[in-house]
Formats: C-alpha cells, sequence, structure tokens
C-alpha cells in the first residue's frame, strides 16, 4: 500500500542514519552534512512509500545522495576533512575517549571497504535492515548478501587487527568512491 | 558480480567475521555512534521551515518591526564588542553585520557566462546565483565595521532561505583558528559552524569574503557557492 511519508516521523531515524553515513563516508563532519543534504532533497516535496518501509526509502535516498555527491566530487579536488575536533567539543554526556577512538576506526575501516562490500554491511549491520531489505536497496539476492555481509565483516576484523584499510594486505591504497 | 560472490566462505573467514562483527556492534552502540544535538537541531529546523516562513509571512509589519529592532540590538552588540585585531574587524563580525536586514535593493544581474550583479568591492564582484544555483539576490546593505568597509549582498533560496555574502574592503583580515578547511579548485575556505549558524570565508584577489547562513543549509552547499565564481 502506498502513503505519503510523514515529515514529522523523519527524527525518528536520525541516528541510524547519520551512522549510516558515517560508514558511507568515513567521517562524522561529511555524515552529518549527508544527512542535512538528504533531509533537505526529502524534504522539498512530498513523497509517496510503499508500506512502512521508512527507513529503507530514507537510507536508498542517502546511499543516492552520496554517490551522486562522489560523481560530483569527482571533477573537482578533493575535500579535506578536519581539524575540526577543536570546534566540535561533543557534548554528548556519557562518552568514553577510548570508546570513541574505537568507534571511529571502526567507522572508518567500514568506509574504507569497496562499494559491494560496505553498502551490505552498512545496510545490515550498521543502519539495521534485513537481508531481504538490503537485497533489494542493493539490487543484489539474499544469498549474496549474505557472503559479501560475511566478507565485509572479515574484512574489518582483518583490518582493525593490522592497522591496514580492509583488502590490501598491506598495500596502501586511497579511499574508495 | 562482486569477487568472491561465488566462492565458498572459509572457516578463518567464519572465525574473522564473528570478530568483525562483534567490533561493528560496539561501534554502532557507542554514544559516538548518536547522531550529534546539533544535527537534530538542524534537521528539526529544516523541517519547520516552511512552517515557520508561513507564520512569518502572517505576522506582516509586526514581524518586520520585531526584526528590526533585533537588527539594531545586534548592531549595537557587534559595534562595542572586541576588533579582529590592528587591521580591522574580525570575520565573525563581519558575518554579524552581513546578516542583518537589507537595506537597499537588490543589485540588478548584469548577466555574462558567470553571470555577476551590479555590485562589486575593489574589483571583487558578487555573483548571480540565480540560475546556478536558484538563490536570487534580494537586497544590499553597506557598514563600516571597526573602521573597514563591509559591502553585503542577501540571497534568497525558493525554500525562502536566507544567506548573506560579505566582501571587506582593504586588506584581507585573519581566517578563524576555528572550523575546517575545504579546499574547491586550487582555494581555500573555512568553514566555521557555531551558534546555529554556519560562516564560510574566504580570500578573493586580496579581500575577505564572508558568507553566513542558517545552520540548516549544508555547509557543502556554501561551498559550492563560494568557489563558484572564484576562478
Amino acid at each position: 500500500m502506498e502513503r505519503l511519508l510523514d515529515p514529522s516521523a523523519l527524527g525518528d531515524h536520525v541516528d541510524r542514519l547519520y551512522r549510516a553515513a558515517w560508514g558511507l563516508c568515513g567521517s562524522r563532519e561529511d555524515a552529518e552534512d549527508l544527512v542535512q543534504e538528504t533531509y533537505a532533497r526529502i524534504l522539498a516535496k512530498p513523497r509517496t512509500i510503499r508500506g512502512d518501509d521508512d527507513i529503507g526509502y530514507l537510507l536508498r535516498a542517502l546511499r543516492n545522495q552520496f554517490y551522486s555527491q562522489h560523481r560530483r566530487a569527482s571533477h573537482r579536488p578533493r575535500t579535506e576533512p578536519l581539524p575540526e575536533d577543536r570546534e566540535f567539543v561533543d557534548p554528548r554526556a556519557g562518552l568514553r575517549p577510548d570508546e570513541a577512538v574505537a568507534a571511529r576506526e571502526v567507522f572508518a575501516r567500514i568506509a574504507d571497504l569497496t562499494p559491494d562490500f560496505r553498502d551490505v554491511l552498512v545496510a545490515v549491520d550498521v543502519a539495521g535492515l534485513s537481508y531481504a531489505e538490503t537485497a533489494t536497496l542493493v539490487g543484489a539476492k539474499e544469498a549474496t548478501v549474505t557472503s559479501r555481509l560475511f566478507r565485509a565483516r572479515a574484512q574489518v576484523a582483518r583490518a582493525l587487527g593490522s592497522g591496514m584499510e580492509p583488502g590490501t594486505e598491506g598495500v596502501p591504497t586511497e579511499r574508495r568512491p | 558480480m562482486t569477487e568472491g560472490d561465488d566462492t565458498p566462505i572459509t572457516e578463518e573467514e567464519r572465525v574473522l567475521a564473528a570478530r568483525g562483527a562483534e567490533a561493528i556492534a560496539r561501534a554502532v552502540a557507542s554514544p559516538e555512534a548518536q547522531a550529534p544535538a546539533r544535527l537534530r537541531e538542524s534537521l528539526e529546523a529544516q523541517r519547520g521551515g516552511a512552517r515557520t516562513r508561513r507564520a512569518r509571512s502572517r505576522l506582516g509589519w509586526l514581524g518586520v518591526l520585531a526584526g528590526g529592532v533585533a537588527a539594531v540590538v545586534i548592531a549595537v552588540v557587534v559595534i562595542s564588542g572586541g576588533s579582529g585585531g590592528p587591521g580591522g574587524p574580525s570575520v565573525f563580525q563581519v558575518a554579524a553585520v552581513a546578516r542583518l536586514a537589507p537595506t537597499k535593493p537588490a543589485p540588478s544581474s548584469v548577466g555574462g557566462l558567470q553571470p555577476k550583479l551590479e555590485a562589486e568591492v575593489s574589483g571583487v564582484p558578487f555573483p548571480d546565483w540565480r540560475q546556478e544555483f536558484d538563490w536570487e539576490a534580494t537586497g544590499r546593505r553597506d557598514d563600516t565595521v571597526d573602521g573597514r568597509s563591509v559591502t553585503t549582498v542577501t540571497y534568497r533560496n525558493r525554500d525562502g532561505v536566507e544567506l548573506a555574502y560579505a566582501i571587506v574592503d582593504g586588506d584581507a583580515l585573519p581566517a578563524p583558528d576555528a572550523g575546517r578547511e575545504i579546499q574547491r579548485r586550487g582555494f581555500s575556505y573555512r568553514v566555521v559552524r557555531r551558534d546555529e549558524r554556519t560562516v564560510v570565508t574566504w580570500e578573493e584577489q586580496g579581500h575577505t569574503c564572508v558568507i553566513d547562513a542558517p545552520g540548516t543549509v549544508p555547509s557543502g552547499t556554501l561551498v559550492d557557492l563560494a568557489a563558484w565564481d572564484n576562478v
């Protein structure tokens, strides 16, 4: 059944979208911009969605926005993120520095995955989509989603263990689109 | 098909995958992975923007009067505030003045391949972003801040969001220490977010340019605007 996306419900999904954006971009600042731009685009006009799949729709919009930005960015010199920490002293309560560092490391490793692996891992492990929803999102079979997810997780673990980017086996690489 | 899609998963990969899944789950559950409050506020403002604009238009002259009073208060605060050093005001003082209501009509467009407005400061023209970005010039004001002449053109997009673009006459002001630096087309843009506003500043032909916009406008959009005519 089709219905209009309720703008007042968008706030419920901010955390998941922010995490997904961070997993795609690898930088919290770029993730914030990506979520803002995605919401701005969505709010520009009424949106019709099927069923109750708000998060699936939002994640698809976020992913499209990310790749569209990347295509534009590839035509101009690369943006240099940070050093913004000085400006943004994070006021979130209960934040432990070691946890924060570990989380940043994990998200950076996720962002370094090749797109096919990264998209699946971000959808399932970061945004919480089901395998079936993820299969629809990335246009692959569920079995493919399962195997990519396993390998993506393994690559992240390997990269965290070795301090190298996933899948590089020690070969330095630039961040992938 | 991605490499490895059709090859069986090895035992080693299963062990590693379990370890990776644990690390990812911890990261996702970390407070660090919650959306920052400023992002929530910004999204809420985006969502409520249209409502606010409708309400403001209903306020009519009462709103204009209230805005005028606020402008005077801001001007007094800025003028009595500290300077940016011996060479003139700080970028934030310029931004605070730039966001005041315009006092003159918007300059007209002079067209061209990269259209400009009929307004400039020592050879640095104000851009006409209407065709390319859908931001239309809505007004102009001229101020003297800490002894320096500041010309501002205000722009509005189709959602009613307004920003101010100021050019400071004379030598470039010191760039703020805060914020982050973004490179576009070989030029450097300093982006600072504070008090729910985003300020972008850069140098053009030796003069300081400043864009002041609500924090709801993505900084990438502002840098795109700033970089468009800086060639």
